[in-house]
């Protein structure tokens, strides 16, 4: 085996210019954050420290600018030497990396752990039942709608419709506990399998007609070689190439269904983290009111990045191994 | 046949999405986040549809009919509150309550509104001539006790003659309300139901069209250029969910106090931006197959321009494989909109907001199932049809 290293320098790439791009919006937030804070400090300044607000006054008015915008810049220059937002969002993400050095509670080891375990465990068994049932119904329309019918479904859609059932109605999910049943982990890794085996069955169910039709395989069947071998051996060793890049594209909805699944039976992912970053209340006198946790919203994209990156490169790798061509291009 | 299906699923949703508008009135959908609108509702009511199985009151609205409201309470729990809506606020009003075992409670006093509230006004009167005792009725509404027998406080059924001085309308607020009952502010789960659907569909027909557009532009451009072949790698590769949350966020603005509002165009625009990739690299790949097609290279041979491949060969296989596509894009977005709905940072509610809302409210553990069954339905309605009509379509 050879390691596909031209494939592996490209995926570095991407996601450098990934990470680019993130500290770009992280810059743009961060000027937005300071800009919120500046004009609502500066309120309360002139109201409790009127001293102060003249001094900012008197400052702002020797650099011929308004004391909200000099303000700002004042907030700025603790994370920034310019205001541009590459070096705002390089100053910032500094901060949230102390924060996350600072904040006890935050845990996000454990988050990453739990994000991590839950993925894989529901990505073995989305490819392996996607695989047997595929097999199992070769050619099968049914297989194709249940496969379309999945594709609209959210993961909450399933996780709700699951905890009515076992939860509410047949009692088989402890309720309310302040520590998470360990049975809350086996539904969540289900309600994922359930919504996305779909596609790997539909896609290998078609995939195996077609090659079950190439010569080699006739071939291999006048000679007497029995059907599940043919089918294990040849049909899905040649199918599994194009399986290992549907399985990579799969991985982001994945990714996504999961954050709800997480939010919903609170396992204390990333999901969860990222939910604790925005949080949504009705206040009634104003209406919606959000409050961003910008720390923590960003140290969460930069592990999903990191996830992301990690698993695309390890698919790079297996296709390297599943395809000789791979290896033989890298020479 | 299933395709016929598909149609028929999807066109029932569509005249069921253009009925339901007219059940709820805009003032109501307008008010869906102002919790003070809703004050006067019963809270965390059931459907009225679930009442008889449930023994629960209903609400019901009636005239006063020569001073007198008659009541029969003949249900297992108690109502909310009961609203004696007067005509005339400045002058002070005498209610005499004959309760069916012929206790009576009698309330003189001025209306706040124009309404009385038996909670909020009559409660010291309740108290004081039931003679009931402070301890019993410390955590209890005084509708609860009025309906209530003496001194075991178990429900009182029997009929209730109110003797009320100018009175128009009175309204008993039981424990059902509406089609999908109310939460713990009030609010009529029906409408935030509808209006989520209302905005789920807005914003999915937006970013369907916006992908659609963007798809194929960038993915038949991408043909030509590597540096946009490139930047659809990027993109695919950036994690959709948190930067659809972050730019959310950066455009979002403050409106009066702290709310904050999210401009529908923008975010589509976002949207799309995030998630328009997969579908622009189909479209790159369809259009490279179709461009090295034998008959393809022959045209140009013979003197076809690329604007004339581009039109006569490449955009019609990918106009065809994008109609097909729209039936896996509807489902797709309402979900990921859903989805993106369970972290609130989205214009207005949608079914996703919605269904948070109702599950920080205890819809799930507290057992208010109802709250969620409706968009529960509707998408398992919408996603069956498309899938069925998708097999109708030709394969690309």
């Amino acid at each position: 085996m050879k390691v596909p290293w031209r494939g592996l320098s490209k995926i570095m790439g991407i996601y450098l210019v990934a990470v680019l791009v993130t500290i770009i919006i992280a810059g743009a937030a961060g000027a937005k954050l300071a800009k919120n804070y500046a004009s609502e400090a500066l309120g309360y300044i002139k109201a409790t420290n009127p001293e102060f607000y003249n001094t900012l006054k008197e400052n702002a008015t020797k650099m011929g600018i308004s004391v909200e915008e000099y303000y700002y810049r004042l907030i700025l220059s603790r994370v920034s030497k310019s205001d541009n937002v590459l070096s705002i969002g390089i100053g910032m993400l500094k901060k949230s990396r102390e924060y996350l050095h600072n904040t006890p509670n935050l845990n996000i080891g454990e988050a990453v752990k739990v994000t991590i375990i839950i993925i894989s465990i529901s990505l073995i068994l989305i490819v392996l039942s996607g695989v047997y049932i595929g097999l199992k119904f070769r050619g099968s329309k049914s297989i194709d709608i249940i496969s379309r019918f999945f594709v609209g479904i959210p993961s909450w859609w399933l996780g709700t419709i699951f905890i009515i059932i076992l939860a509410v109605k047949l009692d088989l999910i402890p309720l309310g506990n302040a520590k998470i049943s360990p049975s809350y982990y086996i539904f969540a890794t289900l309600v994922l399998v359930f919504i996305h085996a779909w596609e790997i069955a539909s896609y290998v169910s078609h995939e195996s007609i077609k090659e079950l039709k190439q010569p080699y395989i006739n071939a291999e069947k006048a000679k007497g070689v029995p059907e599940n071998i043919i089918l294990w051996r040849h049909v899905l060793k040649n199918i599994s190439i194009a399986l290992s890049s549907i399985t990579f594209q799969k991985f982001s909805d994945i990714f996504i269904d999961f954050i709800a699944v997480d939010v919903l039976f609170g396992l204390g992912g990333l999901g969860s983290l990222l939910k604790r970053s925005f949080i949504r209340e009705i206040d009634p006198p104003y209406g919606i009111v959000v409050q961003f946790n910008y720390h923590l919203s960003f140290v969460v994209t930069f592990i999903m990045i990191l996830l992301f990156m990690a698993f695309s490169m390890g698919i790079e790798v297996i296709k390297g191994i599943l395809d000789p061509r791979v290896s033989t291009n890298e020479r | 046949m299933k395709g016929k299906i598909g149609m028929i699923l999807i066109l029932c949703f569509v005249i069921f999405a253009l009925l339901a508008n007219f059940t709820v009135s805009r003032e109501d959908l307008d008010n869906w986040n102002n919790a003070n609108y809703w004050v006067n509702n019963p809270k965390l009511a059931y459907p009225t549809w679930l009442c008889p199985l449930y023994k629960k009151t209903p609400t019901i609205e009636a005239e006063v009919f020569n001073g007198t409201f008659v009541y029969e309470h003949k249900f297992r729990d108690r109502p909310n509150d009961i609203l004696f809506y007067i005509h005339d606020g400045t002058k002070i009003v005498e209610i005499k309550v004959i309760r069916p075992d012929g206790r009576i409670v009698i309330f003189k006093g001025k209306a706040r509104n124009n309404i009385i509230s038996l909670n909020s006004d009559m409660r010291e009167a309740i108290i004081s001539q039931l003679h009931i005792p402070m301890e019993k009725a410390m955590l209890k509404t005084s509708t609860f006790l009025l309906f209530s027998k003496i001194p075991d406080l178990d429900v009182l059924n029997g009929r209730y003659i109110f003797i009320v001085s100018g009175a128009e309308k009175v309204k008993v607020l039981g424990n059902c309300y509406g089609f999908l009952g109310t939460d713990r502010f009030g609010r009529d789960m029906w409408v935030g139901f509808i209006l989520g659907m209302n905005n789920t569909l807005i914003l999915t027909a937006l970013v369907v069209g916006l992908t659609l557009l963007l798809g194929i532009t960038v993915g038949i451009a991408s043909m030509y250029s590597e540096i946009i072949n490139w930047m659809l790698e990027v993109l695919t590769a950036l994690p959709v969910f948190p930067f659809l949350l972050i730019l959310t966020w950066l455009i979002a603005t403050q409106g009066v106090g702290y709310n904050v509002r999210v401009s529908p165009l923008e975010f589509s625009m976002i949207f799309s931006l995030l998630t328009f990739g997969k579908f622009a690299k189909t479209v790159r790949m369809i259009s490279l197959k179709e461009r090295a097609m034998e008959y393809v290279r022959a045209s140009m041979a013979i003197g076809g321009g690329e604007t004339w491949v581009l039109k006569k060969h490449i955009m019609p296989k990918v106009l065809e494989f994008s109609i097909r596509h729209v039936t896996f894009l509807v489902p797709r977005t309402i979900a990921l909109i859903s989805i993106f709905g369970f972290f609130g940072l989205s214009p207005g509610i949608n079914w996703g907001t919605y269904i948070i809302e109702a599950m920080n409210e205890g819809a799930l553990y507290g057992g208010y199932w109802w709250w969620i069954i409706a968009p529960i339905i509707a998408m398992g309605v919408i996603s069956l049809g498309f899938a069925m009509l998708s097999e109708e379509l030709p394969k690309s």
